[in-house]
């Protein structure tokens, strides 16, 4: 299943979620071989900062999971309006082959993300102002949508390991 | 109020006698027995004429024309009236000792025809009895040619045009077609005021040329205005029947001829010609989507509404999906201070503290009093910007447009506790002059109200799926359509307006939306970029006493040529 950049999203939520799922297991992959080929040059800090990398990355996908499920990210955030995302999300998965650059600040201690996503938004009409009123009474009270946008996510390292610090999707 | 045939005041204001059946019972054997009246001659070539009419679906109904304008339907013999047009006859009849009705619009040519029962009562969807409901059948004639599988058929053809049709009983009306289920009138010569309406419609062709419309005046009098339009020839055929203010029943038959006033673009994918987006599946008889607003609003008494505006008070304090593509709201009046002087109106004086924080004092009188607020700049130099005047004993609400490099500054005031229903927005235009460091000194200039938007219809999209359009239909008229998803034009409604020049291509207009829903909508247009920065007024069980942004972004779907039946009330 694909999902390219002009192919709007029909998907089922599950169907949808199976396809950021496809997406995200080649992420752990490549988390997980460099760090096996450490030895060739025995750096502790590139250690470190694979290390780092990879706690990033399986950070980024609990919240992946978070979104497309329930929407609790209370724990992997350090504060409460650290996430800031769109009621209106329904489903999000990342571009199949978007490049991901992690950057690191702070003498390591702190990282953004920024991965293009493909959401899925579902709006729903149920203010009082005349137009919502006349768009629910000819059916039409919400409005299902999909749309590439930028999950932007910035991190901190704290003693419990890695948060995130701000999370948004422009 | 003494009761009028056509009323002096809005028709969304007259208070409609609730006639029973019983009552409608008894004003139609006359007209029955006689038939349709006309001020032109009646086509009495029918007699002779057996029509028997084979609708969709297997029904059979048979009309026996006999001499005098005599029909024999169901075995009763009743008065009737036909009208032709080219080839395409009307008929229209009562049916004696019953509260209902036919018109038949026979193309004799193609022997399709389709024929509208109507009728008065509880027995139908219309929640009045004096509403006129119809149902719609298509189908073919038996007789000589041979009718093909073609129907006469709903349709979109005519969506977005716009005829003024003049009858011969001297009557003058616009037809705006902005919507696929649903047209706005302007009634020029019964009517006071020059105002539109908006009802629901069925629009039907029978061929390349000659059109069906109905119209029923549903939410007011219930009376139905039923035609066939030569498009090409602009003209017309038809017949009015319902009982008007006065409670009389008007039963005539017309002839027309129009004047094309212009086209507005559609928004349906390219090959999408379906014409029915909104139609109800497995519905009754005659049911259709009928927008009720008087029935649907909150109705609040002015204790209500103290106790609600004490209890919850929202001024731009959230995200509104009308604003959903809203300009930034601007900074720029932090830390400025002017005041406006309304001509006949009150002196505002206004410290703008921060972005979202301004003082203000009426009439130089007692201290300033803090308000939040919002502010945009859609031209360099112009501000909107709206907050409440708490205190005041109408919850008063001032947006002000302030055009600092010209010194002019034009609000509209918005109150509650109007005679009518306390929670609906009433609304006054203020003109006025800014006074202030830098400022110039506009003297006697003032913004103008302007004829520029009307006519014009813009599209308004304020959310992603949420979206409607705006025609300003008269000088004092708005009508707002809601698109369907696929970009038919489905219900619409309409209300009070106001229209305000600013600058060039910049215009400041209003909305109120009386007896349905009661906000006032005020939106700064900006032809140049085609995009709004407006400010909503609304007063609800639900919302409370609140002011939120309004903004979309424009597409100009056209512009009718009506100026010249406004222009003695420019």
């Amino acid at each position: 299943m694909t999902s390219t950049m002009n192919q709007p999203i029909t998907t089922s939520r599950r169907s949808f979620l199976k396809s950021g799922a496809l997406v995200a297991a080649p992420l752990a992959a490549v988390a997980a071989v460099p760090v096996a080929a450490l030895g060739v040059d025995g750096s502790a800090s590139r250690l470190a900062r694979l290390e780092d990398e990879r706690a990033i990355e399986g950070l980024h996908r609990q919240v992946l999971q978070k979104l497309n499920g329930e929407g609790d990210c209370t724990s992997l955030r350090i504060a409460a309006d650290a996430v800031q995302i769109d009621p209106a999300l329904r489903a999000i998965a990342e571009q199949p082959g978007a490049e991901r650059v992690i950057e690191f600040a702070d003498g390591g201690h702190a990282a953004s993300t920024r991965h293009l996503c493909r959401v899925e938004l579902d709006s729903h009409f149920s203010g009082d102002s005349t137009l919502e009123k006349m768009a629910r009474f000819q059916g039409h009270g919400s409005h299902q949508r999909a749309e590439n946008r930028v999950l932007q996510t910035d991190y901190v390292k704290g003693k419990d390991g890695w948060k995130i610090a701000r999370l948004a999707l422009a | 109020m003494a009761l009028q045939a056509y009323p002096d005041v809005p028709l969304f204001r007259y208070g409609y006698t609730k006639l029973t059946e019983a009552q409608i019972a008894a004003k139609l054997p006359p007209a029955a027995s006689r038939g349709p009246t006309g001020k032109g001659p009646l086509d009495g070539g029918l007699a002779g004429t057996t029509l028997q009419f084979v609708a969709d679906g297997g029904s059979t109904m048979t009309w026996q024309f006999r001499a005098n304008r005599r029909v024999e339907f169901n075995g009763v013999e009743a008065g009737y009236g036909a009208l032709t047009l080219d080839h395409v006859t009307l008929i229209a009849h009562l049916v004696p000792g019953t509260t209902t009705g036919w018109a038949v619009a026979w193309d004799r040519r193609s022997n399709l025809a389709t024929a509208f029962e109507l009728w008065f009562g509880n027995d139908g969807p219309a929640p009045q009895p004096r509403e006129v409901n119809r149902a719609i059948w298509h189908g073919y004639v038996q007789g000589t040619a041979t009718a093909t599988a073609e129907r006469h058929k709903p349709t979109l053809r005519l969506e977005g045009r716009a005829f003024m049709w003049q009858e011969d009983t001297g009557q003058r009306t616009i037809d705006y077609y902005p919507s696929v289920s649903y047209t706005h009138w302007v009634e020029l010569d019964r009517l006071k005021e020059g105002r539109g309406y908006s009802a629901p419609a069925d629009y039907i062709q029978l061929t390349e040329d000659i059109y069906a419309y109905t119209r029923t005046e549903s939410e007011f009098s219930g009376l139905m205005q039923l035609y066939l339009m030569d498009v090409n020839r602009l003209q017309q055929i038809g017949v009015r029947l319902g009982f008007n203010g006065a409670d009389e029943l008007e039963f005539y038959m017309f002839r027309g001829t129009g004047e094309w006033l212009g086209q507005l673009a559609r928004f349906e994918k390219f090959g999408d010609f379906s014409a029915e987006p909104l139609k109800i599946a497995d519905g009754k008889k005659g049911e259709r989507r009928v927008y009720r607003p008087l029935m649907t609003m909150d109705k609040l008494t002015p204790a209500q509404i103290n106790t609600i505006a004490a209890q919850k008070t929202e001024v731009f304090s959230k995200p509104s999906p009308m604003a959903g593509n809203a300009l930034p709201t601007n900074g720029d009046l932090a830390g400025k201070s002017f005041a406006v002087r309304y001509d006949g109106g009150p002196v505002m004086e206004y410290r703008f503290d921060t972005a979202d924080q301004l003082q203000w004092r009426k009439n130089g009188v007692g201290s300033f009093t803090t308000a939040r607020y919002n502010a945009w700049q859609t031209v360099p130099g112009v501000f909107i910007f709206g907050h409440l005047l708490e205190g005041t004993p109408d919850h008063d609400g001032h947006i002000v447009v302030a055009d600092l490099e010209r010194g002019m500054a034009t609000a509209f005031r918005g109150y509650l506790n109007t005679p009518y229903i306390a929670n609906e927005a009433g609304a006054q235009t203020l003109f006025g002059k800014l006074v202030g460091k830098g400022i110039p000194d506009a003297g006697a200039r003032r913004h103008q109200r302007t004829h520029d938007l009307l006519g014009r219809a813009f599209t308004w999209e304020y959310s992603p799926g949420l979206n409607s359009m705006h025609l300003y239909a008269t000088p004092n008229t708005v009508s707002w359509v809601i698109p369907t998803p696929d970009g038919h034009m489905g219900t619409e409604w309409s209300g009070s307006g106001d229209f305000i020049k600013i600058r060039d291509q910049l215009y400041f207009a209003r909305w109120q939306e009386e007896a349905c829903n009661g906000t006032l909508g005020t939106i700064l247009i900006n032809m140049r970029t085609m995009h709004d920065a407006g400010i909503g007024y609304h007063m609800g069980e639900k919302g409370g006493l609140s002011m939120s942004a309004v903004a979309g972004i424009a597409r100009h779907a056209g512009k009718f040529d009506v100026a010249r039946f406004f222009a003695a009330k420019a």
